[in-house]
């Protein structure tokens, strides 16, 4: 095994990290905008939005290049206005996660905000509560379990993230070396001690999201089931 | 008073509904479908009427393409078929969700006989005792109307009829236009001033109980 470099552990889990956070705050506010609405091209939105997560990851990082190259409608305003360049840095490491991700996440927090009765928000409303107030007290509490799942999935999925990432941010050792291409590339340089190394690191993290996930919503069931 | 005079396209047919109350308790009655869900959503603001007006004492709440105050001003108590508690709060904070005045919370524990369950969250309760704290909580930020979808329908028989009371009481105490949608005869009987029996979206008969005190 050649000299060990923690740093796809360190890129990886800040990455995860950081696209877990956005993907949060955008699919969250999304998610409940449109499960209690239904509006004319609602399904075509959704459709879009899930789109991700059954493309080859591939395809997602051919769309991203496209999009944030340096002739790619954003990529040429940001490189233009800002002089700053997305692919093969940091940046896009954490857009591919992003991508991928984010259908888990707004598939969690729609089903999380469409399972408990609309009523008792209306109940809130009639009480005088603003739609702010509703939203902390009544509908982020009770959809909490079933966000609390998506992000735990967002994580895993973004912590696990690879075609996309090596299309858009490419393989630069203290960049964007992130777990999944760091074992990619150990074994295509015949370090099999690293790769093991690697996968040994990621299959743990996977297993005990799994674990912790399987036994938080179980505990949660308890709670919510109605005591006679 | 409420003053209604609506129309709303159904899936299967046009709401029509004109009524008038003044503070008496109005029963709507009839079948599953007639529309009397709707008609109680519409004053509350949970769903808006296609045209018509609906005002509350001196404060329009709709009319067509001019008004259509948002639910949280409109002042209107709401007690819904299946209570619609908030699970995760105890009862003391769902009936505080309304209004932070504690002696008048305690007050109403104390009238409507659930002061021993403060600190019970809603699926640690009775049926007959989450009733009673969605009334409590609806009165609590002081409607100018309480409505009330089939609150009664799951309870037993002793239940509803000490709820029944309960509510008579309510009505004597706080002197504000109740309407109860109800599928029971014997409880429009027992309850109303006045009973509305709907079909379909039309209110084709009006049935006087009692005058109104």
């Amino acid at each position: 095994m050649s000299e060990l470099h923690l740093s796809p552990l360190w890129l990886s889990l800040k990455t995860a990290s950081i696209a877990t956070v956005i993907v949060f705050i955008i699919a969250v506010f999304l998610a409940r905008l449109l499960s209690r609405n239904d509006f004319f091209g609602k399904s075509v939105i959704e459709a879009i939005i899930m789109l991700p997560l059954v493309l080859p990851p591939t395809v997602v990082g051919f769309g991203l290049l496209y999009i944030f190259g340096k002739n790619g409608p954003i990529g040429k305003l940001l490189h233009e206005t800002f002089n700053v360049q997305i692919v093969f840095t940091w940046y896009a490491v954490i857009i591919a996660a992003i991508v991928v991700a984010f259908p888990l996440m707004y598939q969690s927090a729609s089903a999380a905000f469409q399972k408990y009765d609309i009523n008792v928000e209306n109940a809130a409303y009639t009480m005088g509560a603003s739609k702010w107030r509703v939203f902390w007290t009544i509908s982020f509490p009770l959809a909490w379990p079933g966000l609390l799942a998506g992000i735990v999935l967002t994580f895993a999925r973004a912590l696990g993230e690879f075609g996309a990432t090596l299309m858009l941010a490419g393989f630069i050792p203290n960049v964007t070396d992130t777990i999944p291409l760091a074992i990619y590339f150990a074994v295509e340089s015949g370090d099999t001690q690293l790769a093991t190394f690697w996968v040994a690191i990621i299959v743990s993290l996977g297993f005990f999201a799994i674990l912790w996930l399987n036994w938080w919503s179980r505990k949660n069931m308890m709670r919510y089931k109605q005591k006679k | 008073m409420l003053f209604v005079d609506i129309e709303k396209q159904l899936p299967h047919f046009l709401l029509r509904a004109t009524l008038q109350v003044n503070n008496e308790i109005v029963v709507l009655s009839g079948p599953s479908g007639a529309g009397k869900s709707s008609i109680l959503n519409s004053i509350a603001g949970l769903t808006s009427p296609d045209s018509g007006t609906i005002s509350l004492n001196e404060t329009l709440l709709y009319e067509e393409n001019k008004t259509d105050l948002p639910i949280q001003k409109r002042h209107i108590g709401y007690v819904f078929q299946d209570y619609a508690l908030f699970p995760h709060m105890t009862v003391w904070k769902n009936i505080a969700y309304a209004i932070k005045d504690e002696s008048f919370i305690k007050q109403l524990l104390q009238e409507l006989g659930i002061n021993h369950l403060t600190d019970k969250y809603p699926h640690e309760i009775s049926g007959g005792e989450k009733q009673r704290v969605a009334l409590a909580r609806a009165i609590a930020a002081e409607p100018k109307l309480l409505l009330l979808d089939e609150p009664f329908s799951a309870l037993d028989d002793d239940t509803r009829t000490r709820s029944h009371e309960q509510l008579i009481h309510i009505h004597k105490r706080w002197r504000i236009p109740i309407i109860l949608v109800t599928h029971s005869k014997d409880e429009a009987r027992k309850l109303a001033h006045r009973v509305l029996h709907m079909k379909d979206g039309t209110i084709y008969r009006t049935e006087q109980i009692k005058e109104s005190s």
